[in-house]
């Protein structure tokens, strides 16, 4: 009987509960991807907006500012614009291929679609309302328009209507109230008829370097909501009710223009001072159990206890076109600061050094802004807490060649760089003291034009040309650095049969990918029409059979391995009928180096995987007795030494790839995975073995199955649990970063690039070193508390047995 | 039925170590103690029967083919726990780590308790015995070693001394530009 009410108290407890994991370790930001808003429309309780600049068109909540929907409304992957009007149901939409589309206003569903116009359309577009039905009148430039029945899609010819510029509505007749503004400041006017009668209120909308762009009354009553969009893509959405404005939401539509990102722990800033995040320690081991098991009472969350993992990371976002750093905290997921750069023709972030790694890291980040090729303005800031610490700007006699990071002795700003121009100038970021060069000198490269390349040495004033390369008859379009954060946990890799293969470590390579220019020479039917014997088209028998080869058997795309100190090609490998989408993508992690390329012949994406190493051990070459005749330095300039032996291997994929990533770890133990972007919206991680150069062609011996190596196969499944956005959808992706943790089997992902973002923790080789969060903590303290007190009860009866029977 | 480990169980003989064990031994001892003792431990009161040197001999013979004996039984193991090696296969599991340890442990019990082993036998000369226990025993050893070579558990091949290929020292230094330096 006490048996079993021991088993009835608690069972309950003993059932394993499990929580959802979305969205716990993992976030997505969506933004309307049209950046600063131009053209806003209020269909009942949305907001329909766009920006004739760009191809998307989007529908966000009034009330909370939630997207609706989203479209990329462009035909073609090299359109650039469009125009948007909005009927009473329906949004309209003409892009600059000249295909017109009608969408539903309330769920974003494509209700038809026509053409308008060829190519090259410079669209516009205006609604008219005629016998209580509505028309849509598309124009894709001059005289000529169609008007088009707007429910239905049929075309009326028979409707005339006129095409005109829909200024935004800022007057409220019900309210009384004319909203305007100046520079960042709103102004909401009195007004009975439109004019400005007396100014009622004055808002400061956004900051002095961020500027009102549009205005729009979104609902005009006793309560007026407008929206209000800046320059640098800010959009926010307020009320205003008896000359009282409170701000609805806010959303920062920049974020879908964000060209590059940068992760910085910011674990040691949580917690408060003294508190110990460096290493993993037995003692915040413990104080993060205790906090789990007292998390249990309170309604603390237990990833508090983040920052004793290194997960609490900074995305250090920056958008070329809005001008602006944001700092996206990766746990609360709130923008902690932004910083507005001055009107630039580019800028560029620098943060690191050449002896930069993981622990020895520092958070500063530094800003160059290069204004009309005169000036470089720079600014320097602490990444976690946004602090600025220093800024400044350099007068330029000529453009930006290569910025080269380093560290400074500075005690303010410990981030610094190198700016080398056209003209061999230097310029030292923060000064000249701070910043010096090494005793031996820096090597650095210098792209020239669009398919040549020079490295140098700097030392002191003096600058030595090393090497230079010249792609001839080539451009270069990409072009890939190996990660500065990598750890390599070992300088070789183990084979099957215990023999070695010496990894190719050398930090200073670079890819570039070029592709052929084409000229005339080398087009298919011009060498025919060359040709002696060929008879003039047209003039041929039925039974001549002419064939025309439509696709070229010349390479036209080029994966170039170069160094960047010699300036040396280490290895070039060559690829035919390369299409030109989606752009070539390379990544190099350790020794490897993963590149994508579109394939025009056989429609498909195209993975080509170098493995780069030194040499091989036998598997008796070393031994208890003997060690390898191995050389402790390497130099770039030593030709014995720098060329390395290369294993190279094609794959296909299904989709198209946007961009590439790696995952790293604390100590490169853990096994990395690759990250595929796909064009679809998806991330995708494939496992190293699946892509290894390695893999036998014909039959496996048994050393390569000890090894775990798979026969070829020449498509790479996409697995669809190996996804890691899931459901999301994260659209245009161009880059994928990944940081290291504190703990080695944890990776923090961030993609970026398109009007997504996405950021994931992963653990490519399964959480080994973690507990997972729905790991059952009070029913281990429970069996433990049970085990305990059975073994004392059992004790005291088990001498309580002894002594009876010895008395017997 | 009485047991035989009683608590209430006390020897009275007075042993080494107990009280007042030295101060029997000053004591005097009994009358006619002494003597008896003395008739006891001569041979001459043994009433042994005398043997003849080819009885001796005999004796020896025996002595030593029973070293003998004991020198080849570790031969006779060693076939079946090679047998057995055998069959355990490659794969690390608690069988063929038990076949593996025992081939380890007993070839090295055997050899340093290799006196114990011929202790009855110490009036006849055991070196060559001793040694092709020896010799059997090492061989057993080796077998065992060479099982555990097989299943990856000595350190004989290039993958087990990797520590010995150190980092390179770069003897140039670069530093990685912004990535989106080149407009492309």
């Amino acid at each position: 009987m006490k048996f079993w009410t021991f088993l009835l108290a608690f069972a309950p407890f003993s059932s394993a509960l499990f929580e959802e994991e979305a969205g716990q370790l993992d976030f997505h930001i969506a933004t309307t991807g049209h950046g600063p808003v131009q053209v806003a429309y209020a269909i009942h309780d949305a907001v329909i907006t766009s920006n004739p600049d760009s191809c998307y068109t989007a529908s966000r909540n009034i009330r909370d500012g939630s997207l609706l929907w989203r479209h990329n409304v462009c035909s073609s992957t090299t359109g650039k614009g469009h125009a948007m009007t909005v009927g009473v149901q329906y949004v309209a939409t003409l892009d600059d291929g000249g295909i017109l589309r009608a969408w539903h206003a309330e769920n974003g569903l494509l209700v038809w679609d026509a053409v308008v116009h060829s190519p090259n359309c410079i669209p516009r577009l205006g609604v008219v309302t005629e016998k209580n039905e509505e028309y849509v009148v598309a124009s894709c430039g001059g005289n000529s328009k169609s008007v088009f029945h707007m429910p239905t899609g049929a075309l009326a010819p028979e409707i005339s209507g006129r095409i005109s510029d829909v200024k935004p509505a800022t007057f409220c007749a019900e309210a009384k109230l004319l909203l305007n503004f100046e520079g960042s400041v709103l102004k909401v006017w009195d007004s009975a008829n439109g004019n400005q009668d007396s100014l009622a209120v004055e808002w400061e909308a956004s900051s002095e370097n961020d500027p009102i762009a549009h205005v729009t009354l979104l609902k005009c009553s006793a309560s007026v909501k407008a929206l209000i969009s800046t320059q640098r893509g800010s959009t926010k959405v307020i009320a205003i009710e008896e000359k009282k404005i409170t701000t609805l939401w806010q959303a920062e539509e920049s974020l879908s223009s964000i060209s590059v990102g940068s992760l910085v722990d910011a674990s040691h800033y949580v917690g408060g001072e003294g508190t110990s995040h460096d290493l993993i320690s037995l003692p915040n081991r413990l104080q993060s159990q205790w906090s789990a098991i007292t998390s249990i009472f309170t309604t603390e969350r237990s990833d508090r206890r983040n920052h004793l993992f290194g997960f609490v990371k900074i995305a250090i976002l920056m958008s070329t076109s809005a001008n602006r750093i944001w700092a996206l905290d990766t746990i609360d997921r709130n923008i902690r600061y932004q910083i507005d750069l001055p009107e630039a023709n580019w800028h560029r972030l620098v943060h690191g050094g050449p002896w930069t790694g993981y622990h020895g890291d520092h958070g500063d980040y530094l800003a160059l802004s290069n204004i009309r090729n005169e000036q470089l303005e720079w600014i320097c800031w602490d990444g976690p807490t946004g602090k600025v610490l220093q800024k400044g700007a350099i007068q330029l006699k000529s453009p930006v060649a290569q910025i080269i990071p380093v560290e400074t002795s500075s005690t303010d700003c410990r981030q610094g760089a190198f700016v080398l121009t056209q003209d061999q100038s230097i310029y030292s970021i923060p000064s000249s003291d701070e910043v010096t060069f090494p005793e031996s000198g820096l090597y650095t490269h210098v792209v020239d034009t669009e398919n040549s390349l020079k490295t140098l040495l700097l030392r002191g004033s003096t600058r030595l040309t090393i090497g230079s390369t010249v792609f001839d008859g080539e451009k270069i379009i990409s072009l890939a650095y190996p990660p500065r954060h990598e750890s390599v946990q070992s300088p070789c890799s183990v084979m099957g049969d215990d023999s070695l293969l010496l990894k190719y470590l050398n930090p200073h390579l670079a890819v570039f990918i070029t592709e052929k220019v084409s000229s005339y020479k080398d087009d298919e039917m011009v060498s025919a029409m060359f040709q002696v014997n060929r008879k003039p088209v047209g003039a041929t028998d039925e039974s001549d059979n002419m064939e025309v080869s439509a696709v070229s058997t010349k390479p036209n795309l080029f994966i170039n391995v170069v160094d960047t100190v010699s300036g040396q090609v280490l290895y070039r490998i060559s690829h035919v009928n390369a299409a030109g989408f989606p752009k070539p993508q390379a990544v190099i992690s350790e020794n490897w180096i993963y590149y994508t390329f579109g394939n025009s012949k056989t429609r498909r994406s195209e993975l080509g995987v170098l493995s780069l190493y030194e040499g091989m051990i036998g598997s008796k070459g070393v031994t208890a007795f003997t060690s390898p005749e191995h050389s402790s330095t390497f130099s770039s300039l030593d030709a014995r030494d720098s060329k390395p032996v290369v294993l190279s291997k094609l794959y296909s994929l299904a989709k198209p790839v946007s961009a590439l990533g790696v995952t790293t770890s604390r100590s490169g133990i853990s096994s990395r995975r690759l990250l595929l972007a796909t064009v679809d919206g998806q991330i995708t991680g494939v496992d190293r073995k699946l892509v290894d150069p390695r893999r036998p062609l014909g039959q496996l011996k048994d050393s390569e199955k000890k090894e775990g190596l798979r026969p070829y196969t020449e498509l790479i499944p996409i697995v669809p649990y190996m996804t890691i956005n899931y459901n999301q959808t994260v659209e245009s992706v161009h880059t994928v970063i990944s940081a290291p943790t504190d703990l080695e089997s944890q990776s923090l992902v961030l993609a970026f690039g398109g009007p997504d973002i996405f950021f994931a923790r992963t653990s490519p080789a399964r959480g080994f070193d973690l507990l997972p969060d729905s790991f059952n903590r009070p029913l281990l303290s429970l069996v433990v508390a049970a085990l305990l007190v059975t073994v004392l009860v059992v004790d005291r009866m088990a001498a309580k047995k002894l002594k009876k029977q010895t008395w017997l | 039925m009485p047991r035989s480990r009683s608590t209430y169980n006390i020897d009275l003989n007075v042993k080494e170590g107990h009280d007042g064990h030295t101060t029997l031994l000053q004591c005097e001892a009994p009358i006619g103690y002494k003597s008896w003792l003395q008739h006891k431990s001569s041979p001459s009161s043994a009433q042994r029967p005398t043997s003849s040197v080819a009885q001796q001999d005999a004796l020896t013979a025996k002595r030593k083919s029973k070293a003998m004996a004991i020198a080849m039984k570790p031969g006779q193991q060693i076939l079946m726990n090679a047998f057995m090696m055998y069959m355990s296969g490659s794969q690390l599991n608690i069988f063929s780590i038990n076949i593996c340890s025992s081939a380890i442990m007993s070839p090295l019990t055997n050899i340093f308790a290799i006196n114990q082993q011929f202790s009855a036998l110490q009036k006849v000369d055991l070196t060559t015995a001793k040694m092709i226990f020896l010799a059997l025993n090492l061989v057993w050893l080796g077998i065992g070693l060479y099982k555990m070579s097989t299943m990856r558990l000595l350190p004989t091949t290039s993958a087990d001394f990797i520590y010995k290929i150190g980092w390179k020292e770069m003897l140039e230094t670069t530093s990685i530009p912004p990535d989106n330096l080149i407009m492309l």
